[in-house]
């Protein structure tokens, strides 16, 4: 008796689970790509990905009709990312930024892949993927998730704003240093292109 | 407008983010200089690298989960970091449960009358402790009585003192007839 109304209490009204669930459905493979991409690893991603949901169906009924879904998701998802995440640095997260980036070293000395034949190759294709990601991981999590929004999911610097919670100025300044930064890292890869072109 | 401010502008460009007015700025001056075009080109490419990048997939169902989590009523996901904590709990469940069942299997404070009136000494009885206790009995102590008189025959009364102690009914019992 007790546990069937202790257990009422926890169930949420069917209709504001339906309708979440519906929201949610359409957007959840990008919600995961950018807790991802922010995080570097599926079990960081999947964690922050469902703590993200659960915060944002707790405060569902504040959230307002007409607004975009996604954008608030994506900022639980950021914000929850900086709070905790960071904190507990179970991986490093951000390497220092003085420090030469050791996978590119070694990248230097090897022969660098032509990534420029893109697409057709699968594995050259995963290859680059993974060093994208390492770079990403090296910029601080506030210009990392700036690009990631931008180039990743294709947001405008004024989405973004909403999202981060920052001016436009600030957006502008972390997603062209964001860039910079990679174009560092990345550098042996650009000049395979730009030799090739 | 110079290098140094055209380069700061460069994403923003990329992002068709600037005023016409600065749009058209920065593409006479890329036009014209290598070195701002070099980082332009550099910049374009990182950004299409990254609206390239394979979209992962989540290795479980995070609607489903979602909602197994929901209807649970946990009040968080299990984070690497709390499956130890959780694990201690579990364990700490556990040991309470079976010292709970202990007790109530293995009583302590009370004892039962049989072990009770057994243990009593004949000669330290107080009577009328034992026959309280042992009355609560007395149908088994009837049908202990009833065997006895199938197999051997009714023994008279004064028989009881003679017997051994173990076999000596215990002190208390109603064995008037
Ligand atoms: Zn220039």
């Amino acid at each position: 008796m007790l546990h069937t109304e202790i257990l009422s209490l926890v169930r949420p009204a069917p209709d504001t689970l339906e309708e979440f669930e519906k929201l949610v459905k359409t957007y959840e493979k990008s919600f995961y790509h950018f807790a991802y991409r922010l995080t570097g690893n599926h079990d960081d991603a999947q964690d922050l990905t469902q703590e993200g949901l659960l915060k944002a169906y707790r405060a569902f009924h504040r959230f307002k009709t007409g607004t975009a879904f996604d954008r608030w998701v994506y900022q639980i998802i950021y914000r929850l990312f900086i709070d905790q995440y960071r904190k507990k640095r179970r991986r490093p997260f951000v390497a220092s930024l003085d420090e030469s980036p050791p996978h590119l070293d070694q990248e230097k000395t090897k022969e660098v892949p032509d990534f420029s034949k893109l697409p057709e190759d699968f594995a050259l294709r995963q290859e680059l993927g993974e060093t994208i990601q390492k770079a990403l991981l090296r910029l601080p999590e506030e210009f990392r998730a700036a690009v990631i929004l931008c180039d990743v999911q294709g947001f405008s610097y004024e989405e973004i704003s909403n999202i981060l919670q920052c001016s436009l100025g600030t957006v502008r300044s972390r997603i062209h240093r964001g860039r910079r930064q990679l174009r560092e890292y990345l550098q042996p890869y650009l000049s395979v292109e730009r030799r090739k072109n | 407008m110079n290098c140094h401010r055209v380069q700061s502008l460069l994403s923003a460009y990329l992002d068709q983010e600037l005023s016409p007015e600065e749009w058209r700025l920065i593409r006479t001056h890329i036009y014209h200089c290598p070195a701002c075009a070099k980082n332009y080109e550099d910049l374009s490419s990182i950004k299409n690298h990254l609206g390239n990048l394979e979209p992962p997939t989540p290795q479980v169902d995070l609607v489903g989960q979602f909602l197994f989590h929901h209807f649970h009523g946990d009040s968080s996901f299990p984070t690497n970091s709390l499956v130890w904590g959780k694990r201690l709990a579990f364990s700490a469940a556990c040991v309470f449960l079976f010292l709970l069942t202990a007790f109530y299997l293995f009583p302590v404070e009370q004892g039962y009358p049989m072990v009770a009136s057994q243990e009593a000494s004949p000669f330290s009885i107080n009577p009328s402790t034992s026959y309280q206790l042992v009355s609560e009995h007395t149908g088994n102590a009837n049908l202990f009585l009833e065997e006895d008189e199938d197999k051997e025959g009714k023994m008279e009364e004064w028989e009881y003192y003679f017997l051994p102690d173990a076999e000596r009914p215990l002190s208390g019992f109603p064995v008037s007839r």
